[in-house]
Order: C-alpha cells, then sequence, then structure tokens
C-alpha cells in the first residue's frame, strides 16, 4: 500500500464529524506525531537525523512525510488529532471512530478484548510506503545499574526466558509481546486463541520486525533519539502548522533548529563536540 | 562555732537558690523555643532546604539524564530571560490566574449570598455545590476532557443540540478557545472553596446591622454595598492572597488538559519550567525558572499587600 492509497482510503472513509478515516496523534503530551513522521520518513529513505547527530529535518523525503500528515490530518483525522495521545489509539478504535491506525498489533488485542464487534471488522497490513516500508519497533529493556535489586533483576530475567514460562509470559497479553527468543517462535505460541484468530495481524508484524528499528535508532543506539522525541519538537511543529497555518518550510525550520540545540546539548555534555 | 558553720553554708545555700532561679528565669525565657523548635526543623526540611538547595541547582547545569554537575554562573538566569517563550508564558500565568481568581472569587460570591437565601434543603445544596472541591483534579481534568472531546464530548452534542454551533469543536486544542476554557473549568473548580469560606464571613456580620439598614429603607444593593461587601473584605482579601498563589502556581489542571497548548497558547509558567526539566532534562535552568517564579509571585503579592493597606488606610 502507497502513501496515496492509504490517503485516498482515510479520505474515502471519512464521514466527518462521527467518523474519521485515521486519526493522528499530534497531542504534545505524547510521541505520536514524532514516531508516524519518523515512519514516513524512513519509508521515503529519509532519517530526522544522520549518524553523526547533523540534523537533517529539511531533507526532502522529511518534508514529503510532513507534508502528507498535514494532508491526513486536514482532509482525514478530524478536529481532535492534536488532543490525541497514543494511548487514545484504543478507544478511537473501539468505538469504531477511525478507519486506519498505526500500532496495529496491539490496537487489535485491545478491540478484541474490549470490543469484540469492532475486532471482527480489524486487520493488518505493512505501513504505508513510497520507497520502502518504514517499521518501528518499540523494546522494552531493563537497565540493572549497581544496585542492591540487580541480583533479583537477573534472575527476573532468568525466569522470564526460561523455556517453561517463556510463552505463557508472552501469553499474558496477547498480541502486545513477541517472540524475541527463535525457540520460541512455534505453534505453541501461535495456538493461543487470539493469536490464532488474528494470525495474519501476527505474521504482519513479525514480518516487519525483520526490518525494524527502534525510533530514531536506523544509524545505530545514539544518545539523541530519546531527547529528540521526548522533547515533542514534532508534534510541536505540527501544532504550528495545523493551528497556527505556519508554511511547512517554517515549521520545519523552526523544528530542526531546536533538535540541532538538543543535539548539540548532549553531545557538550557527552564530551563529543 | 556552729554559727560560724551555718553561716557559709547558709550563704552558699543562698547563691544556689539564686543561680537555679536565674537559670530558670533565663530558661522560661527561651522555653518558647523549645515549643517553636519541632516546627521550625520541620519547616526547615520541607521550605527552606528545597529552597536552597533550588537556589544552588539554579547555578549549575544539573541534568536529569548526566551524572556530572557544574557551576554555569547566571547562564541559566540569561537564557530565560533571553527567552521569549518564558515571557509568553508569564503573561499566559498572569491572565491564567487573574480571571481564574476572579471568576472564582465572583461566582463563590453569588453561590454563598444566593445560599444565604435557601431556607429549605440549605445543607444537602451546600454539599452538592463542594463536590467540585472534593475530587482529585486528575478525575475532573479527565472528566472535562471527556466532556469537552471533539468525537465523544457531551458539551458539542448539547450546543449542536441548542443549534449554537454547527459541528464539533476542538476546545482544547484551538487558539481562541483553549484558554477560556481552562479558565472556565478552572473557576468551576475553584468556587466552592471561596463560596464555603465566604458564607463563614456572612454568617459572621451581625444580624443587627442588617436590621438597621432595614429600619432606614436601605434595598438590597445598599446592603450589600455599605454592610455584606466590607463586612467580607479582610476574608475575601485572605481568599484572594490563597488561591492566587495556587493558581499562579498550578501544574496538574494544565498539564492534564492540554499539556500547554495547542503550540502554546495555555503554557503557563509551572508547565514552561515542566517541559525545561523533565522534558528537556534540564534541572538547573529549571530550577532558575522556579526562583524567577518565586520572585514575580512576591512581587504581585507585595503590590497586592500595598493595595490592601491603602485600601484599609483609607477613610
Amino acid at each position: 500500500m502507497s502513501w496515496d492509497d492509504a490517503l485516498q482510503a482515510a479520505v474515502a472513509t471519512t464521514k466527518a464529524p462521527a467518523h474519521f478515516g485515521w486519526i493522528l496523534k499530534l497531542s504534545k503530551g505524547d510521541t505520536g506525531g514524532g514516531y508516524l513522521l519518523w515512519m514516513l520518513a524512513r519509508s521515503a529513505n529519509a532519517s530526522l537525523y544522520d549518524a553523526e547527530g547533523n540534523v537533517t529535518l529539511d531533507s526532502p523525503g522529511v518534508k514529503d512525510a510532513v507534508r502528507y500528515m498535514v494532508e491526513l490530518a486536514k482532509r482525514a483525522s478530524g478536529p481532535g488529532a492534536l488532543e490525541y495521545k497514543i494511548s487514545d489509539n484504543f478507544s478511537l478504535v473501539n468505538s469504531g471512530r477511525t478507519s486506519l491506525t498505526e500500532d496495529s498489533a496491539a490496537i487489535v488485542a485491545a478491540a478484541a478484548a474490549d470490543s469484540p464487534a469492532v475486532a471482527e471488522q480489524l486487520d493488518a497490513t505493512f505501513m504505508p510506503r513510497r520507497e520502502r516500508v518504514g517499521n518501528l519497533m518499540a523494546g522494552i529493556s531493563v537497565a540493572l545499574p549497581k544496585g542492591q535489586n540487580a541480583e533479583d533483576g537477573r534472575r527476573l530475567a532468568a525466569f522470564l526466558f526460561a523455556e517453561e514460562n517463556y510463552i505463557p509470559f508472552l501469553h499474558t497479553i496477547p498480541l502486545f509481546m513477541f517472540p524475541a527468543l527463535k525457540r520460541a517462535d512455534n505453534p505453541v505460541f501461535y495456538a493461543q486463541p487470539t493469536i490464532a484468530r488474528f494470525r495474519n495481524v501476527v505474521d504482519v508484524t513479525l514480518k516487519g520486525l525483520e526490518s525494524a528499528s527502534l525510533p530514531g535508532m536506523e544509524h545505530g543506539i545514539n544518545p539523541y533519539a530519546a531527547q529528540i522525541f521526548n522533547t515533542h519538537i514534532i508534534e510541536d511543529m505540527f501544532q504550528r502548522i495545523l493551528v497556527d497555518n505556519q508554511p511547512v518550510d517554517t515549521a520545519i525550520g523552526t523544528a530542526a533548529s531546536a533538535m540541532t540545540t538538543v543535539i548539540r546539548d548532549t553531545k557538550r555534555r557527552l564530551g563529543k563536540a | 562555732m556552729e554559727g560560724t558553720i551555718t553561716a557559709p553554708a547558709s550563704r552558699a545555700h543562698c547563691e544556689i537558690g539564686r543561680r537555679v532561679r536565674r537559670l530558670s528565669a533565663w530558661a522560661d525565657r527561651r522555653l518558647f523555643i523549645l515549643f517553636i523548635a519541632p516546627g521550625f526543623v520541620c519547616l526547615s526540611a520541607v521550605i527552606f532546604y528545597p529552597a536552597i538547595y533550588n537556589l544552588v541547582v539554579s547555578f549549575t547545569d544539573a541534568s536529569l539524564v548526566y551524572p556530572s554537575t557544574s557551576f554555569v554562573g547566571i547562564d541559566n538566569y540569561s537564557d530565560t530571560v533571553a527567552d521569549p517563550a518564558f515571557w509568553r508564558a508569564a503573561l499566559i500565568t498572569l491572565l491564567w490566574t487573574s480571571l481564574s481568581v476572579a471568576g472564582q472569587l465572583l461566582v463563590g460570591l453569588l453561590g454563598a449570598l444566593a445560599l444565604e437565601h435557601v431556607t429549605a434543603g440549605r445543607a444537602a445544596l451546600r454539599l452538592a455545590l463542594v463536590v467540585p472541591w472534593a475530587f482529585p483534579s486528575i478525575v475532573l481534568a479527565f472528566d472535562w476532557r471527556f466532556m469537552l472531546d471533539p468525537l465523544y464530548g457531551v458539551a458539542n452534542h448539547l450546543l449542536m443540540l441548542l443549534g449554537l454551533i454547527d459541528a464539533p469543536a476542538a476546545w482544547l486544542s484551538q487558539r481562541p478557545t483553549a484558554l477560556p476554557v481552562l479558565v472556565l473549568m478552572n473557576v468551576w473548580f475553584g468556587f466552592p472553596f471561596m463560596m464555603v469560606s465566604l458564607i463563614a464571613g456572612l454568617a459572621a456580620i451581625p444580624r443587627e446591622q442588617y436590621e438597621a439598614a432595614m429600619v432606614d429603607g436601605a434595598n438590597f444593593w445598599q446592603e450589600f454595598r455599605f454592610i455584606t461587601l466590607p463586612g467580607l473584605a479582610r476574608i475575601m482579601a485572605t481568599l484572594v492572597i490563597l488561591r492566587t498563589i495556587w493558581v499562579f502556581n498550578n501544574f496538574e489542571f494544565v498539564f492534564l488538559t492540554t499539556g500547554g497548548g495547542p503550540v502554546d497558547a495555555t503554557t503557563t509558567l509551572p508547565i514552561y519550567a515542566f517541559n525545561i526539566g523533565w522534558i528537556g532534562y534540564d534541572l538547573g535552568r529549571m530550577a532558575a525558572v522556579a526562583v524567577l517564579m518565586m520572585a514575580m509571585l512576591s512581587l504581585i503579592l507585595a503590590i497586592y499587600f500595598r493595595v490592601l493597606r491603602a485600601a484599609e488606610a483609607a477613610p
């Protein structure tokens, strides 16, 4: 599915004021705008910043992704896009208010539990592509610095990854957690009823994981990503465009400048300047 | 012989007695220290220590992310004062505080005066009107968010039924409506405190004054202007001071509803400080903003006290 296909589907299924094709989550209290822009920029073979930490927000690929999201917001997102956070995805889908959304597997899982009639209508596919698909992976890790609980943490990790515990652990919230170990990728994992029912969602997600990276980490682990997304520079940029009608180029310039400051400060503190 | 022995002993006893009396008088004069000490220690722990620590941090580049901290002089202050967003936030904070406090006082006063004239079910009504004050702000903020939601919100539904709007509006994400709606929410949340306090104030005004006014043929507005308002002046002044401090420093209501947006339309100083410290991880600059906020609030209250003193001194 291309960007244009997704936009057409979103616009065609928009029935304002009750139903919208793709309600974006652009609240400044969350990272919904930043994550989606990163995915779309990746699909245009672009990045928000390069491996050295140079901001590339004004590259053609990112600019196209920004314009695409602005069009989506204006034509298929409705008036609430600037208020919604990523967590609002669940209620937006469960109430049948949005046709398309990102973050499919977890959303389908919640709908299957809370709104089965809606869940029956749901399926997943890859994110819209331009040059490629930009897949975002959310990885949860446990850091164990020196402290009293380090040994307990190691024991917990060993317990969770133990053969007899790992798949039951993944099944505690089906479609939220996927096998990180090869041995868990087996029929026992797929036999869980929700996973079996939404097998295509699982397959698409696992296929996507093969080419996914953590947001902002496509060039490798770096200290900038968390600060770039958590400072909500991207969401602020979209709000300036959509609320203040600021020209896209101007808003991107302001955001790029803010991003450069964040990265410069990070480099200075790490002695990389 | 006995006398020669007794006399020095007696003198010694007297001397000891004098010393004990002097000591107990000295202790008596300083007994208040003993009573004040626990309170002073508690205050030092919860107010003086954090305030002084905050002041020290404001001159450093302390960060949530990096362990090392160094002295940066007045850089945090000069960066903050040079930031146009800080002055925008200060202006929004003044608007948010003055409109909220004025609204709360007005509605609280109206509620108190109205309740004075209610005879049946007064206690139940008073209890019902205090409800907003009784709930945690996180519950109220989310309730309002849901009520104002452009997709699910009952507010849009009712306004459309009444023909006041054509289509659902995003009240919290449009520049012209976001701050007024927040103020409205805050007035609703804060007026019960004003109302309950003013009811107590009304009860303290001697009835004889109203009876005398009635005999003199005063109407409602004259009673209100010359008896009720002067009678409530002191309590209203205290309420305004307290609420000004609370609303000026209020963080959770704005954060939980708009988060400071759209763009910066509702970014008050506490939200600005939060964004710098907890989102930008710059604790040093956040501490500098907190010090500047304290200075601003002190200035506002100093002006307010001066005006009050002038009003009280006036004939």
